[in-house]
């Protein structure tokens, strides 16, 4: 099991590297048109691992970069910024390799899952930790929500100021959250280790 | 409150979900989030209860609690950065702990400007964005780093007082 987890996270992690190494840092960077392709290949990919909706939400992301992008480049160009006189063809080069390097490196890093994760060779101590801080993660999405929601209804935080109150309440939530956490961790942890202590002295 | 691993787990978590659940739109790329708030305070904290490697403590926990958040977000493209910037933030923050007044505001700010700085040097050497989209950068990311401390020492003073209440 070990063994095919290696491999399969390290062939993930060529095929990132050769990804990069091609069209972002090497020989296929200048080509706009192969950038171009690159980028409709991925947004189909895209569409065809999670949904339309989520790739639209994607370029929605992307958008009001790659159009401070343009202005800069723009600027840049009337300029000739360094005596340079390609600032708005390297500008459009990056409105599409930047989504594409996004999306790219988005799709290839959800083939890794928890469970690879947790099947590498590491000790159990540091496997308890990983398993602590999944269980964290959880719990950690539940509360927040309702923590939220109380900070909502609490008079003291309601100000006419509302970038002060935003400031009071999200304080407030971080350490209701931290606070929350720091128990729930060392009870995993303590209940974590005797299960652990237990099972190792049965099979003894 | 005095474990610092348990500590360590715990901020590594708060960094992350906050980066992930509260965002601000803003104009340029992006959003304002609230997890540089969250990065501040857990340096001030992790600074607080660590006897030695402060800095390490800090860096640590704003670090990879923020790259996690990218990963987990779908922007896994801006985690190595990220792992980089906020791990310097946090450090210094953790830093500052231990200062008092002009020497804890003086170790905050190079705390926000190493994070700015770091942001705008990684995107030039980055041809997907280059000098273009680094400048385009530079604003949204003071704003970010101006925010995360003010709510940052805001949430520690807080913090201080619950403890020791």
């Amino acid at each position: 099991m070990n063994n095919w987890v290696i491999l399969k996270l390290g062939i993930i992690f060529i095929i990132i590297i050769s990804f990069f190494w091609l069209f972002v840092f090497g020989p296929f960077y200048d080509s706009i048109i192969i950038q171009l392709a690159v980028f409709a290949l991925v947004m189909g990919w895209n569409v065809l691992r999670f949904s339309l909706r989520e790739a639209i939400s994607l370029l929605k992301f992307c958008l009001p970069f790659v159009l401070s992008l343009l202005v800069f480049g723009l600027i840049f160009h009337f300029m000739q910024l360094f005596g340079r006189t390609d600032w708005l063809e390297d500008t459009l080069i990056k409105c599409f390799i930047f989504p594409s390097s996004l999306v790219f490196l988005k799709i290839l890093l959800t083939y890794i899952s928890y469970l690879d994760i947790l099947n590498l060779p590491i000790s159990m101590e540091k496997r308890i930790g990983l398993i602590t801080m999944k269980s964290a993660f959880q719990k950690g999405e539940k509360i927040l929500s309702r923590f939220s929601w109380y900070l909502n209804t609490y008079s003291d935080l309601q100000s006419s100021n509302r970038i002060k109150s935003q400031l009071q309440k999200y304080a407030c939530l971080i350490i209701a959250l931290y606070l929350y956490l720091y128990e729930e961790i060392e009870n995993s942890n303590r209940l974590l280790k005797n299960r652990y202590l237990h099972l190792y002295e049965v099979n003894e | 409150m005095k474990n610092i691993k348990t500590a360590f787990v715990a901020l590594i978590v708060v960094v992350a979900l906050i980066t992930l659940w509260i965002r601000i739109p803003l104009p340029s790329r992006g959003y304002f989030n609230f997890g540089d708030v969250a990065v501040v305070f857990s340096g001030l904290v992790l600074g607080s209860l660590a006897r030695k490697r402060n800095f390490w403590w800090g860096a640590g926990a704003g670090g990879i609690g923020s790259a996690l958040a990218d990963i987990i977000g779908g922007y896994g493209m801006f985690a190595p950065i990220t792992l980089i910037a906020k791990g310097l933030e946090g450090g210094f923050c953790a830093l500052a702990s231990s200062r008092h007044k002009f020497g804890r505001w003086v170790l905050l700010l190079l705390g926000g400007a190493a994070m700015v700085a770091c942001y705008f040097i990684a995107e030039v050497l980055m041809p997907n964005f280059g000098l273009q989209g680094a400048v385009s950068e530079i604003i949204p990311n003071l704003i970010q780093a101006g925010g995360g401390i003010a709510g940052g020492v805001l949430a520690f003073t807080a913090y201080k007082k619950i403890v020791r209440d």
